[in-house]
């Protein structure tokens, strides 16, 4: 146990520093997801009475391009400097590198949503800050985060990277999305919260489905 | 490692999908579609596996039963579709409620069914092409996928040109729709991936791993989509859903149409086959003229 | 190429099919025998969807006919389509493939000597 988690943390630890050092991804995708609500916010136009339907929409849409985005980031970034080949070498099994590099975009990815949050509540006007939010937050973007290092991972060694991990993602996705969609609704207005629970394992169960499978297949991605 | 991975895999393979298929099963008649599928696949999938074998061992005698398989499927289709058709347009009574709209159904099922035969055909290729890395496998699920883009088009197409009359629209965000819609979506993703791959190795390997990934994803993509329509009140139940049952007639019309484009399935698909052996070919004999040069 | 020939005639058939016999006379038009056979009880609930539109005038008989002949040609367009594009890729290939062989033969002999 302790052998496979020590080398897990080592690698998101070197990603950490990474970011803490330069901030290059966080504060990038932290300006793209505010300009998105706000252009997501003069396309729909939202009046008070048709602001519940349309802020838990906007608020995952701008969630799930910042992810694409911070998955593709962090694995741009080694690929620039060449330290993919660097990380391949080094005396681990491949699901660690997976693990490492999942807890790291897992963690960028709630960093920028934290910030977005309390922005978006104020330009919706929606109670967004509810600690229901947050167990469909950590879930969802766990589900992303699993699928979207994976496709990176594969994205980052093709030509046109930039648009083949969003193709790859959002379909990917789509089942979560709306996990996560319906669940901030249903935190929003408040209603039954039987059908939250229901959304949340949802959630929980398509995590631990491609945490599994890409785990397994992520080896293959990496060989040259 | 690589082969106790890819048993874990298909064992992870199988009882997803034997646990997609106990959900659907409890879930209204859709599970009559999957079982169904799974009828098909078994019945598809062992002689496959064993064709892909069969072909790095004997690539002559395979070559030559990919040619007899083709030339004898081919007239056969083309008798089975005149059948399909005399009996779609002058056999079948019309309907009663739908009209003459009706009769795309034997269309439109058909080819809906078959092409969620695809997402097992290639997971299943997938997994053994990760396992064995033979070429075979590989050839196999690309070949799936592309005729799997066929399907798919069609399916949505004549899907929404029967949406028009009879529900008033082209399209609706039903569980079904959206589930093809998506999987349309991921297969045009495949075929990309393997466009943009770097190299013919990278591709094969990326498309393996995404069509593992794709297919499991196809069966959630579902499940989520009819639990986000059960959310909505109008939820719609046909009015002649509970009475009345299925016309001899239609029913035979409608397993004849299905025989028929199951065959027009293996027979695209046994073409698209023999077209990726050739490609193969001109890759390797460009690879040895590189290397006399 | 006789073959060729005989299986384009049959595409051409099988497209002209359903256009004549839209013209002619055939029972289709007619009402139902039974008056409630519906494919809709088929169990699949997107098969059994409602049909608000359905019950009016309009859709009853010949109405949808062009509907019903689009989703006809659109399928059998895109099937020979795409064994067209199958069979025209197989020859460029084969052709490719030959030339190949020639080359690499050639550049053979030429180091071998």
């Amino acid at each position: 146990m302790r052998e496979f988690w020590v080398p897990v943390a080592t690698i998101a630890w070197k990603d950490l520093l990474l970011e803490l050092r330069t901030k290059e991804i966080v504060t990038s995708v932290l300006v793209f997801a505010l300009v998105a609500v706000v252009v997501f916010y003069f396309a729909l136009r939202p009046t008070p009475q048709t602001i519940g339907f349309v802020a838990p929409g906007v608020l995952w849409v701008a969630f799930t391009f910042a992810g694409s985005l911070v998955m593709m980031r962090t694995f741009v970034l080694e690929k620039e400097q060449g330290s993919l080949e660097g990380l391949m070498l080094c005396p681990v099994s491949r699901d660690v590198l997976y693990f490492g590099k999942l807890i790291s975009g897992f963690l960028f990815m709630l960093v920028v949503e934290a910030a977005i949050l309390p922005v978006f509540s104020v330009l919706f006007d929606a109670p967004l800050l509810n600690p229901a939010l947050f167990g469909v937050l950590v879930l969802t973007t766990l589900g992303f985060a699993s699928v979207g290092t994976l496709f990176s991972a594969i994205s980052v060694n093709t030509r046109s990277r930039e648009i083949m991990l969003p193709i790859l993602f959002f379909p990917m996705v789509v089942p979560v999305l709306i996990a996560a969609v319906a669940a901030t609704a249903i935190v929003l207005d408040g209603a039954s919260q039987e059908r939250l629970g229901q959304w949340l394992a949802f959630s929980g169960a398509f995590a631990a489905i491609f945490v599994t499978l890409s785990a397994l297949l992520f080896g293959y991605t990496l060989e040259e | 490692m690589r082969a106790a991975a890819a048993v874990t895999l298909g064992w992870v393979w199988v009882a997803l999908n034997a646990l997609s298929a106990i959900y659907a099963l409890s879930k209204t008649g859709l599970g009559v579609m999957w079982f169904a599928e799974l009828l098909v696949v078994a019945l598809l999938a062992s002689p496959g596996a064993l064709l892909v074998a069969w072909g790095r061992r004997r690539p002559q005698r395979y070559e030559e039963f990919m040619q007899l398989a083709k030339q004898v499927l081919l007239p056969i289709t083309g008798v089975m579709m005149l059948l399909t058709l005399s009996m779609v347009f002058l056999w079948v009574p019309t309907d009663a409620n739908l009209g003459v709209s009706q009769r795309i159904f034997y269309f439109h099922v058909p080819l809906a069914i078959m092409s969620l035969l695809p997402p097992f055909l290639v997971s299943l290729s997938s997994i053994g092409y990760l396992w064995r890395r033979n070429e075979g496998w590989d050839a196999l699920s690309l070949s799936a996928v592309e005729v799997g883009v066929l399907f798919t088009t069609l399916t949505l197409a004549t899907g929404s040109i029967w949406a028009r009359p009879t529900w008033g629209v082209w399209w609706r965000w039903d569980p079904m729709l959206t589930t093809f819609f998506i999987l349309w979506l991921m297969y045009l993703g495949y075929l990309l991936l393997r466009a943009y791959a770097p190299s013919p190795d990278q591709g094969a390997r990326y498309s393996a791993v995404l069509g593992i990934v794709g297919s499991v994803n196809s069966v959630i993509v579902y499940m989520a989509t009819v639990w986000w329509n059960t959310q909505h009140p109008e939820k719609v139940v046909g009015p002649a859903a509970e009475a009345g049952s299925l016309d001899a007639r239609m029913g035979v019309a409608l397993l004849v149409a299905f025989a028929t484009f199951a065959l027009l399935f293996a027979y695209v698909l046994l073409e698209r086959l023999s077209l990726r052996r050739d490609e193969a070919q001109v890759e390797v004999l460009r690879a040895q003229l590189e290397e006399a040069r | 190429m006789r073959k060729k020939k005989a299986l384009w005639l049959g595409v051409l058939a099988l497209l002209a099919l359903p256009w004549v016999a839209m013209w002619a006379p055939h029972p289709f038009t007619t009402s139902t025998p039974e008056g409630t056979v519906s494919l809709q009880s088929w169990p699949d609930h997107h098969l059994a969807l409602p049909t608000d539109q359905a019950e009016g005038e309009d859709t009853k008989a010949q109405a949808n006919l062009p509907f019903l002949f689009a989703v006809y040609t659109i399928t059998w367009i895109a099937f020979f389509g795409y064994a067209f594009y199958l069979s025209r890729r197989q020859a460029e290939l084969r052709q490719e493939i030959q030339a190949l062989q020639e080359e690499v033969a050639r550049r053979r002999q030429q180091s071998s000597q």
